[in-house]
């Protein structure tokens, strides 16, 4: 089990735990995430699930080309940071990842 | 005390209600689904879900979503009649819901086979579907796919990535010929035929039997036979309320029908698109058309002026390994050109008509497709040699013209 906290744009903090494979967008749907939409369901095709990740205890593999794409082209201020939550996959090797709402 | 009444919790119907409650926080919102399940997207069924009993449902909104949000969500809820004179929607058990504002978005119905034994063919529409066809295609050794579509397309790749013996029997020359440029149906069909694919094309099924389909080629042996063969708008309840329709429910830029007080949105509606009307079953549609949709109703309830609905399509199929994305709608008749830099798995169309670019079909080259969007969306000329003057690099193109 992976431990992943999502910081809505209030500053509230919504903790859950995960299986293997789950991505964090299904996660911060099922959990009443606030700002995360996720329009085209995980697809890779919108930008309705930006976040920034705070913290990584483990391994996070990198964003790929569409979502590097997505990241530079549809959001305006991208950080070094960004990712499209929908590509974040929970793995055995990561222990725990926070991340923050952003726009999208 | 009535509100807001929407028909309907696809994708379209589900962002209706939750753009209005974003908007609104008080407006009563009722939101009728006819199936059994929590709303989820639909996408992922025919290019996952059903290849993988593990994989959960994808919900639209969370389970807690509804409540909290105040959402009058209720399943298995079908309703019977609209009847615009007393504004009001007459449900199976009875009652009537009154509404101020009605919102249909009763989506698509498939399409079934009209052939003998044709309702044998399984469909992959509905969640349940799925339900019941996973097993089967899991313990299935050769399935015959009926229909070059998007859905049958994507249903035949992915069973033959988890090993199985795969016919895909098209009517036309090639898959995808109303969907995409020609050269990337070519391609597509190419492709899966490289990777064990039997495509059968110009086949047309005559009949449907326990041990497989007959064709105007011969018996095509199959223990599992899945059709995909297109939908058509689930409008009875428009019709016979008398609302105009079309090829769908007919509305206006506003997404108004020809009846004050009741809109339709998704893939049910045809509405006016460049001196033409258009249905589009997509996403892309459902999603924005949902959000302008709610944004009318919230302007119709406080007596101020709508917002034309001005989209860009877009659309994509996962089949396989391949990632096909399409932006702007493509038209058969365009002249279409191929960008440089092609690769056999690579490959982005421009279908240009009178000189414009109008749309951008692209095959694993998913920065080329948001570059396109992105170009379609400034609905600024494009022309090939404004591409050409860039190298044929379409975010080139757009970080100049932005």
């Amino acid at each position: 089990m992976t431990q992943v906290t999502f910081t809505q744009t209030d500053g509230t903090q919504i903790t859950v735990e995960a299986n293997n494979n789950e991505h964090l967008m299904k996660l911060a749907l099922e959990n009443g995430v606030e700002g995360i939409t996720g329009a085209c369901g995980g697809s890779c095709m919108c930008a309705t699930c930006h976040v920034s990740v705070d913290h990584v205890s483990g391994n996070l593999a990198g964003p790929g080309e569409m979502e590097e794409e997505i990241l530079d082209m549809e959001i305006d201020n991208p950080l070094a940071t960004s990712r499209l939550c929908c590509q974040i996959f929970v793995a055995n090797d990561l222990n725990a990842i926070k991340v923050t709402v952003q726009e999208g | 005390m009535a509100g807001i009444v929407i028909v309907g919790a696809g994708h379209a119907g589900v962002k209706v209600a939750a753009s209005l409650r974003t908007m609104d926080p008080d407006a009563p919102i009722t939101l009728l689904s006819a199936e059994s399940q929590i709303p989820y997207h639909r996408p992922p069924l025919s290019k996952k879900s059903v290849f993988d009993a593990a994989l959960p449902m994808e919900l639209l909104q969370a389970n807690g979503y509804y409540e909290k949000a105040n959402i009058d969500l209720r399943l298995n809820t079908t309703v019977t009649s609209i009847n615009p004179d007393v504004s009001s929607v007459t449900l199976a058990d009875g009652q009537q819901l009154n509404y101020q504002q009605l919102v249909i978005a009763t989506g698509t119905k498939v399409r079934r086979l009209p052939v003998p034994g044709g309702e044998r063919a399984m469909s992959v529409y509905t969640y349940a579907d799925i339900q019941t066809l996973g097993p089967r295609l899991q313990s299935a050794n050769h399935i015959a796919v009926i229909g070059g579509g998007f859905i049958g397309c994507e249903i035949a790749a992915g069973a033959l990535k988890i090993g199985k013996q795969v016919s895909l029997l098209i009517t036309g020359p090639r898959a995808l010929r109303k969907s995409v440029a020609p050269i990337l149906g070519e391609t597509v069909t190419k492709l899966h035929r490289q990777q064990g694919m039997d495509i059968r094309t110009g086949c047309q099924v005559l009949a449907i039997t326990e041990q497989g389909v007959q064709t105007n080629q011969g018996f095509v042996q199959a223990d599992l036979i899945i059709s995909g063969i297109g939908a058509q708008a689930n409008m009875q309840l428009a019709q016979a309320a008398d609302l105009t329709t079309d090829h769908g429910i007919l509305v206006d830029e506003f997404g108004r029908t020809s009846l004050s007080h009741i809109y339709a949105v998704g893939d049910v509606a045809e509405f006016p698109y460049g001196g033409d009307l258009l249905r589009l079953e997509s996403i892309q549609n459902a999603t924005d058309q949902g959000a302008n949709v709610a944004a009318n109703i919230i302007a119709e309830r406080h007596h101020q002026a709508p917002k034309a609905y001005t989209p860009t399509p877009w659309f994509w199929s996962d089949q396989g390994d391949l990632k096909l994305q399409m932006a702007g709608l493509g038209n058969l008749d365009a002249e279409h050109k191929v960008l440089p830099g092609n690769t056999p798995n690579n490959l982005t169309v421009v279908h240009l008509s009178k000189g414009r670019m109008m749309a951008v079909d692209t095959l694993n080259m998913p920065a080329n497709h948001l570059a396109a969007r992105k170009l379609l969306e400034m609905k600024k000329p494009i022309t090939w040699a404004m591409i050409e003057a860039c190298d044929f690099d379409l975010k080139k193109l757009f970080k100049q013209l932005r």
